[in-house]
This record gives C-alpha cells, structure tokens and sequence, in this order.
C-alpha cells in the first residue's frame, strides 16, 4: 500500500501533490485566459504549464509573423459585411487572451495603434489568421483542462482517489 | 515562388497537427506520465492527419 505521494520523475505529479492557489476560481480562470497554461502552473503542474504556454504562443507568434492579425467582425446581422465565419474565427481567436487582444487593437483603433504587426493584404496573413485562430483553440482546450481537473468532475474523482494518510515529505 | 504558399500550407497542416495533438493529450490527461502523454498524442496526430489527407483529396478532386 502506497503511504506517501510516489514521485517516478520530476515529471510526473501525482494526484494528492495539487497545490492549491490563494487566487480564486473565477480571478484564476481569469488569468488563465489571459497567460496560457497558467492555471496548470500555479496547481503544481509546472512544466506541463510552461508547456502549454510555450506552444500556444509560440503558434500564436508563427501567426503574427504571416502578417495574420485579430479583425474584429461585424455583429450587426442586417449590415452588409455580417459574416458568420468571420465572427466564430473571432471568437475563437479571443480564447487566447492578452495576445489576442492586443493583437485586435490595431483593428479597434483603425490601424492608428499597432501593437503587433499585422497586414490583411498580406499574401499570407490568411494563414497567419489560420495559426491566431489554432492558438485560441488550444487555449480553449487548457481552460476547459484547467476547470476540470481542478474544480470541475475529475478534481472530485481525483479527491476520493487521494490517500488520507500523511503525504507531506 | 508559386510553391512557396502551397509548401507552407502543407507544412503548417503537419506541424498545427502535432501540436494540437500535444497540447490537447496534455490537456484532457493532466497527470498521465509523459509516455502515456506521447503515445496517446502519436495517436490522435495520425488520425487527425489521416481526416485531413482524405479532406484534401476530396477538395483536390472537387476543384478540378
């Protein structure tokens, strides 16, 4: 019978090991948004963290080096530029937080502020729009991971897992 | 010059790929030991490009 936490390797972190953040839930999730993989991170889980954040920018800088950029779309449904495609890749493309938004201030403020750079006539900006849209979409998947393993079913499944007895050492 | 743009769509498509499969093999099994996370990601990375390569060939032969 296991008495403590087992630790093969640095890593692996086993179950009963989760640190639990001073922040909460809601300002954690927060931030989670904004710096992919920090949820993962400040509940132990540390090189998984910069993991998820190495490869979620990292795809997201691929993106704004073809020139991609975050186009804010028309929400008007009887204006003549309304585009359903253009909205979901939007939305998408937000889940990856602070880099989105400061990608999309250049189209917020009509190109007079230019964070990032970006360039919609650019031959490639397509695909670098395409690697923007992916980077948000794997952040979406590190905050539902985030919510789950560590407030949501699997966290509970986790807590009845965990041994009672002493795990400190 | 003409192949550059194709050659970078089909590199982007292996490599969004694999990092897809990483990133969520991470996500969906937090505390799995890195072999696990590996052959796990080597899983869905094939299937997922397996759906894309039949996904180009029907828009290869839907375009010409």
């Amino acid at each position: 019978m296991v008495s403590g936490p087992v630790t093969e390797s640095p890593f692996v972190t086993p179950k009963n090991s989760i640190v639990t953040p001073p922040e909460p839930k809601l300002v954690l999730l927060l931030l989670s948004w904004l710096i992919p993989g920090y949820g993962f991170y400040r509940h132990g889980l540390r090189i998984r963290g910069l993991i998820l954040f190495v490869l979620i920018e990292s795809t997201f800088l691929v993106g704004v080096m073809f020139q991609g950029a975050v186009l804010v779309p028309e929400f008007n449904y009887r204006a003549e530029g309304f585009n359903l495609v253009a909205i979901l890749t939007f939305v998408t493309q937000m889940f990856n937080g602070l880099a989105a938004c400061l990608s999309a201030v250049a189209d917020l403020t009509g190109g007079t502020v230019r964070l990032l750079p970006g360039n919609e006539l650019n031959q490639w900006s397509d695909l670098g729009t395409f690697y923007l849209l992916v980077s948000g979409g794997l952040n979406y998947f590190a905050l539902t991971g985030t919510y789950d393993h560590f407030y949501g079913v699997k966290s509970r499944s986790a807590a009845t897992i965990a041994p009672t007895a002493d795990t400190t050492g | 010059m003409s192949y550059a743009v194709g050659i970078a769509y089909a590199v982007s498509m292996v490599l969004l790929t694999v990092v897809l499969s990483v990133v969520y093999s991470i996500c969906m099994e937090a505390f799995a030991p890195p072999g696990r996370i590996v052959r796990q990601s080597l899983r869905r990375a094939g299937k997922l490009a397996g759906v894309l390569a039949v996904l180009a060939i029907v828009v290869y032969l839907l375009s010409r």
